[in-house]
């Protein structure tokens, strides 16, 4: 519930100062899904890279295979078996590892997270964040 | 006490001035504060009025379309209608309106919407048909859609100003859709802030009144205090005035009867002196006029007295007789007290004085010195002015034989200069003192205890000449003796 009340409230702030919010955001849903992990090793795609960096719970790697998770979108072949959280609805719509996501429509941050491929990776969603799950 | 009142009035007046500006700018910022209510509620009524006017027309025009009085249905089976409908909502669309779409709800139960038509032309930003959305203040969202009614709310995105336009669409009462329009409120968001700006410039004007107000009404009440003290300062002051005055009068009297005291004590001073130079005075004739009838008588005796004798004895005694009556009349006059000024001069005052003591100083081998350089009429009290002399004659002679001066004289000196006309009294007896020379005008001061001077001779001299005669008394040394200078002006 602590996590979900957060999650809302860095929603609604994250209108007005979008960048911070967006990396506080990242920060609670990932380290509530990667619990077992000190700190997360990311590796992203450009537009949101910059952002991600500021983390002291990120490690953003240079390739797909020391990363435990993708963010972003648009990833090349190698990167297909990795889980991936999307920042666009068409990543998230497409992407057969994608285990949830964030973006932006109609002014309105969108998150989203994907129940069955948070299993296939053996994921536990914890309880708050389920109310985002499809 | 009544400067006293028109003071409290004036308080009283301004108080209640001060009171009625505050009360009117009170008023006056309430005044405000509704009407600023009144135009934001208009300005944003008439934006809301707009818009509902927009989505009642495309509402009716999407309506037009349905096949079956399915929204979902048509939708989902025509692709083309939805290009069409999207293309007219997309019309819509401009800086101000910057979202126009409908969604529906997959369940009552769930906050998520579906898109089923979105105007949008960014296709980054562009939502699929039956893409799944999650509004913010979902339960407005839910409220619209459940309860069939119009919803509006105000949201930020960053420093911009939105408003969501919630307008539910209703086929035979029952709601198959939410219409949605988001536009900006940049033109009331600026209308709202300057009227915010007035407000807190009003604000910090009424709050400054209020200040001022309170800081006036304190000062008042200070002044007030001030003025009270002020006035019973003033009453204090006006009750030691009156003691005051009436206590300098009492000492005035007293002063005015001790000077007659001392004048009357002066006077009997100097009467004692007086008899004694009468008796001198008359001594040398009444020898005569005995020498003159001892000689008749013993001529007679003899029979030796003739005619010739006895005319010539008899006129020496005439003589004599008419120099003592003389004599008492000088004396006389001086003991007149002048009540009106008269004209005089210094040598008729200083040849008054020698009549009375010329002969008592030559008795004593004083040498007397008259210089008269410069002569003056003036009006004056006579009588006074010989007494004043009469007494520097004397205190001169007393001194010259105390300390018994060789070939003692006694000077007088009468000049004039462009505004004074001056008479020295002047001797050779070595001057006064130094040290009691500031003294010596001072009443009951006196070098003469032995031979039992009053000490009020000078004290009365200075009187008369600076009181009475509105001129000077002073005194000097030079390398002789002591000069006492009587200055009268003209």
């Amino acid at each position: 519930m602590k996590i979900f009340i957060t999650l809302l409230f860095i929603i609604t702030n994250a209108l007005s100062n979008n960048k911070a919010y967006e990396l506080k955001l990242y920060e609670k849903v990932l380290s509530s899904i990667f619990i077992d992990y000190n700190k997360i090793n990311i590796y992203t795609s450009d537009n949101i890279k910059s952002t991600l960096k500021k983390s002291k719970k990120f490690k953003i790697v240079d390739n797909c295979k020391n990363a435990i998770i993708l963010v972003g979108k648009e990833f090349g072949k190698e990167c297909i078996d990795k889980p991936l959280f999307a920042t666009s609805y068409n990543e998230y719509k497409t992407h057969k590892n994608v285990i949830g996501a964030f973006y932006w429509r109609k002014g309105r941050p969108q998150l989203k997270l994907k129940l069955n491929n948070l299993n296939k990776f053996n994921l536990e969603l914890p309880e708050e964040l389920r109310k985002f799950a499809q | 006490m009544k400067n006293y009142i028109s003071k409290i009035k004036t308080i009283y007046l301004f108080t209640v001035v001060a009171i009625m500006l505050l009360i009117a700018t009170i008023f006056l910022y309430s005044k405000f504060e509704y009407t600023k209510q009144n135009i934001v509620k208009t300005n944003l009524g008439g934006q809301i009025s707009y818009t509902n006017d927009i989505t009642n027309k495309l509402e009716k025009n999407i309506i037009k379309s349905i096949k079956n009085n399915n929204l979902f249905d048509t939708l989902e089976n025509d692709i083309k209608l939805r290009e069409k409908i999207e293309e007219k909502l997309s019309l819509f669309i401009t800086t101000r309106y910057r979202y126009v779409y409908i969604v529906d709800k997959v369940s009552s139960s769930d906050n998520q919407f579906r898109v089923l038509l979105d105007g949008t032309q960014n296709n980054d930003d562009k939502s699929e048909f039956l893409e799944l959305f999650t509004p913010l203040n979902t339960k407005i969202w839910n409220k619209s859609y459940e309860y069939n009614q119009n919803e509006f709310f105000e949201h930020k995105e960053g420093m911009n100003l939105w408003m969501t336009f919630l307008n539910p669409i209703e086929i035979n009462g029952k709601v198959v859709g939410l219409m949605v329009i988001d536009f900006a409120l940049e033109d009331h968001k600026y209308i709202v802030k300057n009227l915010v700006d007035l407000d807190e410039t009003f604000k910090y004007v009424v709050i400054f009144f209020i200040i001022i107000f309170f800081l006036y009404i304190w000062f008042s009440y200070f002044d007030l205090q001030r003025e009270k003290e002020k006035e019973n300062i003033q009453k204090q002051l006006q009750i030691l005035n009156k003691s005051l005055e009436s206590k300098i009068e009492d000492e005035l009297k007293k002063s005015r009867k001790k000077d007659k005291q001392l004048l009357q004590q002066s006077r009997l001073a100097q009467m004692g002196e007086m008899i004694s130079m009468i008796a001198h005075q008359w001594r040398q004739p009444l020898a005569a006029i005995s020498s003159a009838s001892l000689a008749i008588n013993f001529k007679a005796q003899r029979e030796n007295l003739n005619n010739e004798i006895a005319i010539n004895l008899s006129s020496k005694i005439i003589g004599y007789s008419k120099h003592l009556s003389s004599t008492i009349d000088d004396f006389r006059n001086f003991f007149k007290t002048n009540k009106e000024k008269q004209l005089t001069s210094f040598e008729e005052i200083i040849n008054g004085a020698f009549n009375i003591i010329e002969d008592s100083l030559l008795s004593k081998n004083i040498k007397i010195e008259k210089e008269i350089v410069d002569e003056y009429n003036f009006e004056s009290y006579p009588n006074e002015l010989k007494q004043v002399v009469l007494n520097l004659i004397k205190n001169a002679e007393d001194v010259l034989l105390e300390k018994d001066i060789e070939d003692p004289f006694i000077k007088i000196k009468i000049y004039k200069n462009n505004l004074e006309c001056i008479l020295e009294v002047s001797d050779n007896a070595g001057g006064i003192p130094l040290n009691i020379i500031d003294k010596i005008f001072d009443p009951y001061f006196s070098t003469k205890i032995k031979k039992d001077g009053t000490g009020l001779g000078l004290y009365m001299s200075k009187t008369i000449i600076e009181d009475h005669c509105s001129g000077k008394l002073e005194v000097i040394n030079n390398k002789n003796g002591a000069i006492f200078k009587i200055v009268l002006f003209k």
